[in-house]
């Protein structure tokens, strides 16, 4: 089986994602993560094959009787630092609808984004632009994980 | 990582708080009153959260003891020569031959005697489960459709639906006079690389949008969320008041020789084609409605796009993402408005809770508003926790007409309730300041109108309406529901547009 996390907040992005993943990606098992800190507690939990992150996110799940706190514009940053303290390395793909993030002296634009995380994160794709009603994002997804998808395709 | 959600953080919180201050007693220092603040902040929080949750999951019902009262008169009347009948001979006759035929042939079956109706049984006990039928969905005070107005269509839906939206900047309203949506000059400002015909192409994308919003919840409002009949086709409450099911029911129910046992059972088959309505009302909005806003939040964004480059339109099209997924949350919030009423237990309250509850409501929904709210007492009065439902619906009608007329979008509201208690009394004031530009004239005579129509017979036909003022609302919530004595009058002064209230206390206050 691929074990595949996917951390994102937006219910219907995610779905899109899982789909995805069960067209694309060999034997899948997929796991869907809500929020900055149920997506750490799994990417802690387990040794993931890919996981495909949200950058911008809130703290927690939201429900009917939480709205979940303030929205993170770079938990999927501090998710990936977690990740690298706890010396856990795991394929991963941001997945975004946005192309900045963060306000004032904190703002980057997606290219910087993803020049800084390449430069911290050995693990790391790239970023990949999602938007609902174009389906470019899936062939820019399957650019990233070729070689994830040829690795269990093999068998091994 | 331990904590797991605000409520977790929030308790963690207090505990920290409550720490330090048995740090401060142990030290023989003075109480902190910044400690002592934010404790009664957080709390306050966490009931006025609490009280919203339960009165989100208590706006459907049917006030089953309040219709009984009205109708049991006449329709033990009919039940008594109902229960006689069942001794009448001929009558005996009749059922007998119809349990033989279906013995043989099945329940498939329909009987039709040409001297309609088939037995004079038969028809009182139609003629109760439809007078039973009648009541419980558009009884005007007590039925389910008067619930419905009043807890849900007024204002509810639509603010709840456009809160995301109007937080984001991407709808305005109607200007009342011409009938067209207003402008967005917020956007002029920040697409500032715009050429002025591409401003103008903006407005117009934004109009259409919230057009298209404002026609999906019209719709769900005037024709879904309704009982359905002639004049409701598309109600998505639906109850099969036909002979033919009159007529299975009267099968099922003919032994029955109590009334009070025949009422109960009738209304249990309401209660069940009420639960069948909600479960298609919650299906309707994730899979219809949903799907209709997100569609025009994607329209939205294809308008936008074409009309100049990526680059100059990005802060606006970068919030069209988050824009679906709280019209997600927006409409999973309205779902769960649809579900049988819970029996909530509230603790005994001071009104300042039933205030705050109202006010957070009316925050969310006018967020492009800065409200300056307050509220005093002359005391601190405990009132029966069964009242809080209705002094919590009772705020928010009041600060809902307060946000809507007191300020243009933008700008800033003053809103303020006071109580005075006295042994026999209590007074509710709650005052607002006006629009800037408000037509004195026009206000003026809506203020006669309002006094005058208050509490009378035409006004009670609009409980069960929406688009109003929502003083038949009010009304109905404190002469219905709570029963109780009271008078209204609305009256403007210092520049401020008052409400006062005086209800005769009694057991319920």
């Amino acid at each position: 089986m691929t074990e595949i996390l996917i951390v994102e907040d937006d219910n219907d992005k995610a779905k899109q994602l899982e789909n995805f993943a069960r067209e694309f990606i060999p034997s899948p098992d997929v796991s869907i993560a809500r929020s900055l800190q149920t997506g750490l507690r799994l990417a802690l939990s387990k040794n993931w094959d890919l996981m495909l992150l949200d950058m911008t996110m809130t703290t927690f799940d939201r429900t009917l009787s939480d709205d979940g706190g303030r929205p993170h514009p770079f938990a999927g940053r501090e998710i990936l630092r977690r990740m690298k303290r706890e010396g856990i390395a795991i394929p991963v793909v941001i997945v975004t609808q946005f192309d900045r993030f963060g306000e004032e002296a904190e703002e980057l634009t997606l290219k910087q984004l993803e020049i800084e995380l390449k430069e911290s994160f050995i693990e790391f794709r790239g970023i990949v632009r999602y938007r609902a009603n174009v389906d470019e994002w899936k062939s820019q997804l399957e650019n990233a994980i070729t070689d994830i998808v040829e690795k269990f395709a093999g068998g091994e | 990582m331990d904590l797991q959600s605000t409520k977790a953080v929030e308790e963690e919180r207090v505990a920290i708080l409550l720490k330090l201050g048995e740090m401060l007693e142990y030290m023989k220092e003075p109480e902190d009153e910044v400690i002592k603040e934010e404790l009664r902040d957080i709390r306050t929080r966490q009931v006025v959260r609490e009280t919203a949750r339960k009165l989100d999951e208590s706006k459907i019902y049917v006030n089953i003891e309040a219709i009984r009262r009205s109708v049991d008169v006449t329709l033990k009347e009919t039940w008594n020569r109902y229960h006689l009948a069942s001794q009448d001979p001929e009558e005996k006759r009749a059922e007998r031959f119809e349990q033989v035929v279906r013995s043989s042939l099945g329940d498939q079956i329909r009987f039709v005697n040409l001297n309609a109706p088939s037995t004079r049984r038969s028809a009182l006990f139609q003629r109760m489960v439809r007078e039973l039928g009648e009541q419980f969905t558009t009884n005007k005070e007590f039925g389910l459709n008067a619930n419905l107005s009043t807890n849900i269509r007024h204002g509810y839906v639509l603010r709840e639906l456009r809160s995301p939206l109007v937080s984001l900047r991407l709808v305005t309203n109607k200007d009342s006079d011409s009938g067209s949506y207003l402008e967005n000059p917020h956007w002029n400002r920040v697409l500032a690389s715009l050429s002025p015909p591409q401003k103008i192409d903006v407005q117009k994308a934004l109009a259409d949008f919230s057009e298209k919003i404002d026609s999906h919840i019209d719709d769900l409002n005037r024709r879904k969320l309704r009982v359905k009949s002639e004049k409701s086709v598309e109600g998505l409450f639906i109850y099969n008041l036909s002979d033919a099911s009159i007529d299975q029911l009267y099968r099922r129910f003919s032994k029955i020789d109590d009334y009070d046992e025949f009422a109960s059972k009738v209304f249990s088959v309401f209660w069940s084609a009420t639960e069948t309505g909600l479960d298609r009302v919650r299906k309707h909005l994730l899979n219809v409605v949903l799907t209709d806003l997100h569609l025009a939040v994607d329209e939205l964004e294809n308008d936008l796009l074409s009309i100049g480059q990526y680059y100059q339109l990005n802060a606006i099209t970068s919030l069209l993402p988050n824009a679906k997924i709280d019209l997600r949350h927006a409409i999973e919030r309205v779902s769960s408005w649809f579900a049988l009423s819970r029996d909530h237990e509230y603790q005994d309250y001071d009104l300042q809770t039933a205030f705050d509850v109202g006010l957070r409501t009316v925050e969310s929904y006018y967020s492009d508003i800065e409200i300056d709210a307050s509220f005093s007492s002359n005391e601190v009065h405990q009132m029966k926790g069964s009242t809080l439902p209705f002094f919590a619906r009772l705020f928010d009608l009041l600060l809902d007409n307060a946000g809507k007329h007191g300020a243009e979008r933008n700008s800033k509201l003053s809103v303020s309730a006071e109580t005075t208690w006295d042994e026999e009394m209590l007074m509710l004031t709650v005052s607002n300041t006006l629009k800037e530009k408000h037509d004195m004239v026009k206000l003026e005579a809506k203020i006669d109108q309002i006094n005058s129509d208050y509490g009378k017979e035409a006004a009670k036909d609009l409980v069960g309406e929406e688009g109003g003022s929502g003083y038949p609302k009010i009304w109905k919530i404190l002469r219905r529901d709570l029963v109780l004595q009271h008078d209204l009058r609305v009256f403007l002064m210092d520049d401020r547009f008052h409400v006062e209230i005086l209800v005769a206390r009694g057991a319920k206050i």
